[in-house]
């Protein structure tokens, strides 16, 4: 039979995708290690002070060069980013946890309470996310602890409406009706029926808002509101770099480059869960 | 009055793509068109007929590729052109409606624009300059509240004058080929005998060389005069409407026409239906012979060998190694 | 479609008087001790309280919400703690800078966003969109403070193709808008505009950069996911091109979830203009922010607060209003 053959590159290009689908795992392995044994990959302590050294460019010892106080840089990027990714998923799974608890029961209980839930919802919604991170965290008092608060608080309302919106579509299906008719109570019927339907959409969101949450942490770190010296945050770091843009280069640009693959990594995990989710939806 | 040949499909072969295979969907089929008549290509769901049409005018989806053939029109050969001498035919010299009038139009546009576009494109005309034309051309294809219809969005209309309005669009710019894909499937009976009678018209008004695809063997009887029958994607018979209806020899075109409604009916005669089902595109790939082998009762040893020739009278071929006998 | 519209406004103000109140907790009731900040660290306990008093930090809660609402409502933002000066007016003066930056940033990245998704959606799967692609997810995982330091650094400093603070290297031209572009050009001073012009460049392309991805990202998948539609058949067999089908025909439909992120996204473009504000030196609100945070001024913080996210509101409030007109589905309802 005369039919076209299916092209080489394209089968290549199947063969090679299919080998790439688990990478992102080791991505995530990768991360775990830098964020659990930080000195694997920086012996240098990033507290140490070392006069004789300060702004030196990048040299065998110090591979990323030192800052002001001579302190080796790239120990305090390792050890910066193990607390921006430590940190932005902490904020990012509280911010799920409550803000799925919150949409969940609006959806499930409708009627004021779910009207009252939305309204406030809207009104978190209504601030540019940055502003109101700065307005809160200025309000509580810099630290690291009140960006927490701070992010947790801007982030919640986006998982709320989501939940919500799912939690609207998912009760009409029997199997709520059921539960119901079995005398389970609400916040039982959200964790144990609704949940496991909603964590695939969740867990890719979570991902791609961990990336976004590193960015507005280092962001808020960088205005002074995050992390207080001599706390290694690339935040931090970069807004200390700004004093010496001019005669230090790699104070300035190397750290962001860090922020930057944590984030990329946080959109390839991102990417990754969402083409499992589709996968299972065609199933 | 039969003119000269305006369209000759020669040897058709298209296949798609699905599922890591390539499956043909027409095989080597062949036909002429000329002006002044309506050829009727008429098949089961999957039998190719629709895939027929947009390979004619190269419109085949991402999936789908014309493995051999040649489709000539006036002169050229259609799958040989460039991309843009395809496109300064599309809509002007060849016209092609799409199925379902109700979701073919662009829901934000207004009809008036839609119907007046191939002018925009073809003849370099302004929307003011092509508006009246549109107009005219709606109020020929028997709508009667033009203006309204101009300005109104294709929501707001039926499906019948949606349909007039599609074949407006089409006749915009005077084509030489039209071709009609399944015209009358989404529409109620009594507006289908309307829109069918305005298919008539047009092409008599305008000796138009029309191409006509259904699934319905009795309602494109009404206006044809030439029927294709297509099976598996195949060709299995071809001929003058008359012979088709009256003096079928292909047991699936006999099998068609006996298992419809037709006017004629004794009291109590029984409607027999085909057995079996419509081929798996899949199956009919890798099984050599006749399609129609399984639900066939007339099947004899040649049929597992090697599909049929076409032969038969002139003006009158089929494809089958015993067909039917002249009743 | 007129109770759409005003629907639309009654639930801005609404979505207004819960960001007031909110920022009045934020103010009023969640930090410790305002009147401490007032009076100064070695401040002693009689200070605080005639600080308090001064404030009117010592009358009960609901009356100092009236008193917020209303001075707000008269424009009044009360006084700033470090500088003692009225903030209202501080914030007016301060206010054209950050516009002219975030509405040229604005106009480009929608542009940009939107050509690009354009782009990648009709070249499918050609080597351009790949690296439309790449880039995209490259531009949204910067940090963006980050990438104007960058830019700053090797295309201002090393290079010195591009300014590396402020707006102006001349006098102002005379202030209609207080936009330095179109004062300037409105002046005829050609080379004011064009100075201007030289030290917007850099902060609109870090802005730029950090946002046009997803703008790009949606308008693809929204221009695809259009191109199954079945007019989009009729188009081509009535012999459009591929230019025809997708401005003519595809955007008008695909753009409604175009818009509506547009105007979520002003909201980043907001936070981020504060932090390219302060990297360049930028005189506008953000750096006032930043000058407030380093004081903990926070009358000033919450004014500059509730300044922004009125903007915020009133955008996505134009985004509403806009939808009848772009969609004439919506119109019709």
């Amino acid at each position: 039979m005369a039919a076209p053959a299916l092209g080489r590159v394209e089968a290549r290009r199947i063969e090679l995708g299919r080998a790439m689908r688990w990478w992102p795992l080791l991505l995530i392995a990768v991360w775990v290690v830098i964020i659990a044994l930080p000195g694997l990959i920086a012996p240098q302590n990033p507290l140490t002070l070392n006069l004789a050294n300060t702004l030196a460019p990048p040299s065998g010892s110090n591979f990323f060069g030192t800052d002001e106080a001579g302190r080796d840089l790239w120990s305090r990027c390792v050890w910066g980013v193990r607390y921006s990714l430590g940190i932005s998923i902490v904020i990012v799974v509280s911010a799920a946890v409550i803000g799925t608890l919150i949409g969940g029961l609006a959806g499930l209980l409708r009627g004021p309470i779910d009207t009252l839930l939305m309204r406030t919802t809207d009104v978190f919604l209504a601030f540019p996310y940055l502003i109101l991170a700065i307005a809160i965290a200025s309000a509580v008092g810099p630290g690291l602890t009140t960006v927490v608060v701070a992010l947790t608080a801007v982030w919640w309302p986006g998982y709320a409406r989501m939940v919500r919106g799912q939690v609207l579509a998912l009760k009409e299906l029997a199997f709520v009706e059921g539960a119901r008719a079995a005398g389970t109570s609400t916040p039982m019927i959200l964790i144990r029926h609704l949940l496991p339907h909603l964590l695939p959409q969740l867990s890719a969101r979570v991902s791609m808002d961990v990336g976004y949450a590193v960015l507005a942490l280092t962001g808020l770190s960088f205005l002074g509101l995050g992390a207080q010296p001599p706390t290694p945050e690339l935040g931090a770091i970069i807004a200390d770099a700004r004093s010496h843009l001019l005669v230090a280069w790699w104070y300035t640009t190397l750290p962001g480059l860090f922020v930057l693959a944590a984030v990329l990594s946080a959109m390839v995990v991102n990417d990754w869960l969402e083409g499992r989710n589709k996968g299972e939806l065609s199933r | 009055m039969i003119g000269t040949t305006v369209c000759a499909v020669d040897g058709l072969t298209v296949a798609y793509h699905s599922g890591g295979e390539w499956l043909q969907a027409v095989r080597e089929v062949s036909f002429e068109v000329c002006s002044g008549e309506i050829l009727a290509i008429v098949g089961e769901t999957g039998s190719g007929k629709s895939t027929t049409a947009t390979a004619m005018i190269r419109m085949l989806p991402r999936n789908g590729r014309v493995v051999s053939g040649r489709v000539s029109f006036d002169g050229r050969d259609l799958l040989a052109l460039s991309t843009g001498e395809m496109r300064r035919l599309r809509g002007q010299d060849i016209a092609y409606v799409p199925q379902q009038p109700m979701s073919a139009f662009n829901p934000t546009m207004t009809m008036g624009r839609q119907v007046a576009e191939p002018l925009l494109i073809h003849r370099g005309m302004s929307q003011s300059e092509a508006a009246p034309l549109a107009a005219k051309r709606l109020r020929e294809m028997g709508i009667h509240e033009v203006e309204r219809v101009m300005h109104a969005y294709p929501h707001e209309l039926s499906g019948g004058m949606l349909q007039r309005a599609m074949i407006a669009t089409a006749m915009i710019c005077q084509p030489k080929l039209l071709i009609l894909d399944e015209p009358t499937s989404a529409l109620d009976v009594t507006i289908q005998r309307q829109i069918l009678s305005l298919i008539k018209e047009v092409q008599v008004g305008y000796h138009l060389a029309v191409v006509l695809i259904s699934h319905d063997l009795t309602v494109v009887s009404q206006v044809a005069d030439r029927i294709l029958v297509l099976y598996g994607g195949r060709a299995a018979e071809i001929g003058p409407t008359l012979d088709i209806t009256t003096r079928s020899r292909h047991p699936y075109t006999r099998g068609l026409l006996r298992s419809t409604l037709t006017g004629t009916l004794e009291h109590k005669a029984k409607l027999t239906s085909l057995a079996g089902y419509p081929p798996n595109p899949l199956e009919v790939d890798r099984e050599p012979g006749c399609p129609f082998r399984p639900r066939c009762h007339r099947e004899i040893a040649e049929c597992a060998v090697a599909f049929p020739p076409l032969e038969g009278e002139p003006g009158h071929l089929w494809a089958c190694y015993d067909p039917e006998p002249v009743s | 479609m007129i109770y759409y519209l005003l629907r639309r406004l009654v639930g801005a103000v609404a979505v207004l008087f819960g960001v007031v109140t909110g920022t009045f907790v934020l103010s009023h009731v969640v930090p410790s001790c305002p009147a401490c900040a007032v009076a100064g660290v070695r401040a002693g306990p009689a200070q605080i309280a005639a600080a308090a008093h001064s404030l009117g930090l010592d009358r009960p809660v609901w009356e100092q919400y009236v008193t917020y609402i209303s001075g707000l409502a008269r424009g009044d933002f009360g006084i700033s703690y470090a500088s003692r000066q009225e903030i209202g007016p501080a914030i007016l003066t301060y206010l054209p800078a950050t516009l002219e930056l975030v509405v040229y940033s604005f106009i480009v990245y929608a542009v940009l966003g939107v050509g690009l998704g354009l782009v990648w959606a009709w070249r499918g799967n050609r080597p351009e969109s790949w690296i439309i692609r790449l880039f995209s997810m490259l531009g949204t995982a910067l940090p963006v403070f980050w990438f104007a330091m960058v830019l700053q650094l090797w295309l201002g400093s090393t290079l010195g193709w591009f300014p590396i603070t402020g707006r102006l290297d001349m006098d102002p031209p005379p202030t209609i808008t207080g936009f330095y572009t179109i004062d300037a050009l409105a002046a005829g001073n050609l080379d004011a505009f064009g100075n201007a012009v030289w030290h917007l460049a850099l902060p609109v392309t870090a802005l730029v950069i950090w946002l046009f991805a997803v703008a790009t990202r949606l308008t693809q998948k929204s221009v695809v996911e259009e191109m199954q539609m079945p007019y989009v058949r009729t188009a081509i067999a009535k012999g459009a091109g591929t230019r025809r089908v997708l401005l003519g025909h595809v955007l008008r439909n695909a753009i409604n979830p175009v818009i509506t992120m547009l105007g979520l996204q002003f909201g980043w473009l907001l936070g981020g203009t504060v932090l390219v504000e302060v990297v360049f030196s930028w005189p506008g609100i953000g750096t006032y922010m930043f000058n407030a945070l380093q004081t903990f001024d926070f009358p000033a913080i919450m004014a500059v607060t509730v300044v922004i996210t009125l903007g915020f509101v009133i955008v996505n409030l134009i985004v509403d209003l806009i939808y009848p007109v772009v969609d004439p589905r919506i119109r019709l309802t």
